[in-house]
């Protein structure tokens, strides 16, 4: 008894210390693709988000329920007409190479992202929506050149992460990450993994784990097999078909659980609305009535997704939602239209879709087939596809390129789901409008939409933007993917953002590991 | 050893010519590194200026000379994707592939010539069947596929070795085993032809007239000649070392070169990719010199040629 006893208050003793020696274990979290950068503003790729979280601090931040909270900025308080805004300063914060983050800091990091000659790839939203940037004591004014409803997260991005001026002045910052968050930067071994400590001297709650231990292989089953092995404590992404594998009752649900997030990651087909037949609005919606969409989540993301009828994604409040029947194939009504608009017969288009989607665009190939139109599927490498699909008009009419098949994320923001893709100004090839949709009453109603500060006659304005588009088709929206990433057992804090990005900063390990 | 100074001593010349015909390749490629950087959302006016910051905007001959400029004093430029010196992140990851190759091909050859001395010795028998079979096999299987179930096998189910990544000597066997599987059948079918060869000729029945064993027949006599060839084979292969195991680093997230220019063709880094391009020619080109070196040594007749 006196030695069970014994026993009992030694492991009561050093319980806290078996925590530390599990939490100082690294957290290997492994990824799709390995980060392009260290540098925040320039970037715009969803796993060097991931990479870059724990290093940086933005001046608002999104929590897990996606609610904006205090980040650098402990304050902030718009002018009258929402064109001046200030924020101040979290007082005694400095980066990870001891200098202070105040007031000066933060206006030079903001003053570099919006400086056109150092063109950032990340930055042009900035660029676009900021005037200028000044410090004002130890806070920082940003003033607009014209309103914009969804400022305050913009500056929850990590583009607009502040960031050293050491490391700025010092040209390091693309390959060795400074900035304030709770993890600083040790090494980024090119080939191998990305290495981060604990930042002993970080402002806020201090993170349970000391060290994270970022890897990456572009093999979505050595992910799968990383998960299992313990390689790696985090994956992301799992791929859909990975899910069963750890379902409850399967022996590989003892060694890891995977999650799921709904993400805004929209899968869309643009359509080239210069080249006939696509051309003709009521062609466009037949294709459009034509596909069922929850078969595509259900066949193609084994249900890991939701089917998108509208332009807007479901994370921004004003998105219409599918209505009922909407995500089903509705052939009568597509065959309707194609006799209205003379092409009963059917006829030959193609599109030009990346390795990984190309089974969406078989999918479709089959859903249009009853209307007799053929799809021909033009499978392109990421640099080519990059190549045909933001080709100018004549560069595709000379190609016949009827379609492009692709995806993005751009969680929260309507103005950046809307403006990249449906503005004349945004043509291909000078943006993302890959099927040169022209309609001016479009750019108008984005414009009022992005300036009005009004939450009811801003949302009329979506809802209007969303009924026109969907009786103009330019764009056929399929479906946003849910987030799925797998966490071993006994793991916990972990998150993933709307976006897609993993968040590791709060993980903790259990005891009993 | 006059011809190979000879050749050592155009090198230099081959190596313009052939950095001007990569340079050319590379920027015939479609796909614009900046657009890739900036994402599809990025608007006209960022990717311009992104084009200008990367030098891009500046003529297609400016761009070539600027670089033979920089690379006769070393400099091979800078990454477009993380701003890293191309020769560092080459130096960095070349010991991982030729330490990677060097061994697949020291196994290669371990296995591969005394098989094909085996099966030459013992022509028609199960064992020359089975090895025959086996070279097939070896020879036909996709190592994408070869890699992942023994991944699966050895390292998920048995836990004998490590999943990937680069680390202690457990780390290289999957992947030197993967890798070596082609060049072992290839070394082992070879051998094999080359020593039937050699042990139809009239020297070998006058040693084995001479009362030896047929296996010190072999090793003693034939071998010497019929190795010719495949040294020949390996020697010229040396030179793909540097980045030829572009999938099996890839699968088994090695840190190696192949993977180096994986990565640097998806994401159009121009400067990177031209890097490797010119280390793996020259790999090449200095094989090629062994190789000659190597017939050389084992042909007389070919020293006067």
């Amino acid at each position: 008894m006196l030695r069970f006893t014994a026993g009992l208050v030694c492991v009561a003793l050093l319980a806290p210390f078996a925590a530390r020696a599990a939490d100082d274990a690294p957290l290997t979290v492994m990824l799709s693709e390995p980060p392009r950068t260290m540098d925040p503003a320039d970037q715009n790729a969803t796993e060097t988000a991931s990479v870059l979280e724990p290093f940086y601090e933005t001046l608002l931040k999104r929590d897990a329920q996606g609610t904006i909270q205090p980040g650098l900025a402990t304050s902030w308080r718009p002018s009258a007409d929402r064109l001046v805004w200030t924020f101040s300063i979290r007082p005694g914060v400095r980066f990870h190479d001891g200098a202070p983050c105040d007031a000066a800091a933060v206006t030079r990091s903001l003053q570099r992202l919006i400086d056109r000659k150092v063109a950032l790839a990340g930055a042009s939203v900035y660029r676009a929506v900021i005037a200028s940037v000044r410090q004002d004591g130890e806070a920082v004014v940003v003033i607009l050149a014209r309103p914009y409803a969804d400022f305050l997260s913009l500056v929850t991005l990590v583009q607009s992460a502040i960031v050293s001026p050491i490391a700025v002045e010092g040209g390091e910052l693309s390959h060795r990450a400074d900035g304030t968050g709770p993890f600083r930067f040790v090494s980024w071994r090119a080939g191998e993994n990305v290495f981060a400590t604990r930042n002993r001297g970080y402002w806020g709650v201090a993170p349970a784990i000391a060290a994270i231990d970022w890897r990456w292989s572009p093999e979505p089953s050595v992910l799968n097999m990383a998960l299992q092995t313990g390689d790696a404590d985090v994956v992301i992404p799992l791929a859909p078909v990975f899910g069963r594998v750890y379902a409850p009752g399967q022996s590989a649900a003892a060694l890891a659980t995977v999650k799921r997030q709904r993400s805004a990651a929209l899968f869309w087909l643009a359509l080239n609305t210069r080249l006939k037949p696509l051309d003709d609005a009521r062609v466009r919606r037949a294709l459009s009535l034509a596909i069922d969409r929850r078969a595509l989540v259900t066949g193609l993301l084994d249900g890991f997704g939701a089917p998108a009828c509208h332009a807007l994604t479901p994370d921004v409040p004003d998105a219409l939602p599918c209505g009922a029947g909407e995500d089903r194939a509705r052939i009568d009504m597509a065959r309707a239209l194609l006799k209205e608009a003379g092409q009963e017969k059917g006829f030959s288009v193609s599109v030009v879709v990346q390795e990984p989607e190309e089974p969406i665009a078989e999918a479709l190939q089959a859903m249009w087939r009853p209307l007799g139109v053929v799809l021909s599927i033009r499978r392109q490498e990421a640099g080519v596809w990059v190549q045909s699909a933001f080709a100018p008009p004549e560069e595709k009419a000379r190609e016949e390129t009827g379609m492009a098949l692709t995806s993005w994320s751009a969680p929260y923001v309507s103005d950046l789901q809307l403006r990249p893709l449906y503005t004349t100004g945004n043509s291909a090839p000078h943006g993302a409008n890959l099927g040169f949709y022209n309609n001016a009453e479009i750019d108008r109603m984005i414009d009022a939409a992005a300036q009005d500060n009004q939450p009811a006659s801003r949302h009329e304005t979506l809802l209007a933007i969303q009924s026109t588009l969907d009786r103009d088709a330019p764009i056929v929206p399929l479906f946003t993917r849910d987030t799925l990433y797998g966490v071993r057992n006994g793991i916990s804090g972990i998150w993933a953002a709307t976006e897609g990005s993993i968040r590791v900063v709060d993980a903790r390990r259990a005891q009993a590991q | 050893m006059s011809r190979l100074l000879r050749r050592a001593a155009a090198l230099p010349l081959i190596m313009l010519g052939v950095s001007a015909a990569v340079f050319v390749a590379i920027h015939a490629l479609p796909g614009d590194p900046a657009r890739l950087m900036a994402g599809p959302q990025a608007p006209e006016s960022t990717i311009m200026a992104l084009r200008v910051r990367l030098g891009l905007d500046q003529p297609l001959g400016a761009q070539y000379l600027h670089f033979l400029e920089r690379a006769a004093h070393g400099d091979f430029g800078i990454s477009l994707r993380d701003g890293s010196p191309v020769s560092t992140v080459i130096v960095e990851r070349l010991p991982y592939s030729l330490a990677l190759g060097g061994l697949a091909y020291l196994l290669a050859l371990l296995v591969g010539v005394p098989g094909g001395a085996f099966a030459a010795a013992r022509e028609g028998s199960w064992g020359d069947r089975l090895l025959m079979a086996a070279t097939l096999v070896g020879a036909s299987l996709a190592g994408f596929w070869v890699a992942l179930l023994g991944m699966e096998v050895f390292a998920v189910r048995l836990r004998w070795l490590p999943l990937m990544g680069a680390g202690d000597w457990r780390h290289y066997v999957l992947p030197a085993l993967v890798l070596s599987l082609l060049p072992m059948a290839m070394i082992l079918r070879m051998t094999r032809a080359g020593a039937r060869e050699v042990l139809r000729q009239d020297y070998i029945r006058t040693a084995r007239a001479k009362g030896l064993s047929p296996w010190t027949t072999i090793t003693r006599h034939a071998l010497r000649n019929a190795l010719a060839p495949v040294v020949t084979v390996v020697a010229l292969n040396l030179g793909g070392l540097i980045s030829g195991a572009v999938v099996t680093e890839t699968v088994f997230d090695w840190p190696g070169v192949g993977r180096l220019l994986v990565d640097s063709v998806r994401y159009r880094d121009y400067p990177v990719i031209q890097g490797v391009t010119l280390l793996s020619v020259l790999g090449v080109l200095l094989a090629n010199l062994l190789a000659e070196g190597v017939i050389a040594r084992f042909d007389p007749k070919a020293r006067g040629a």
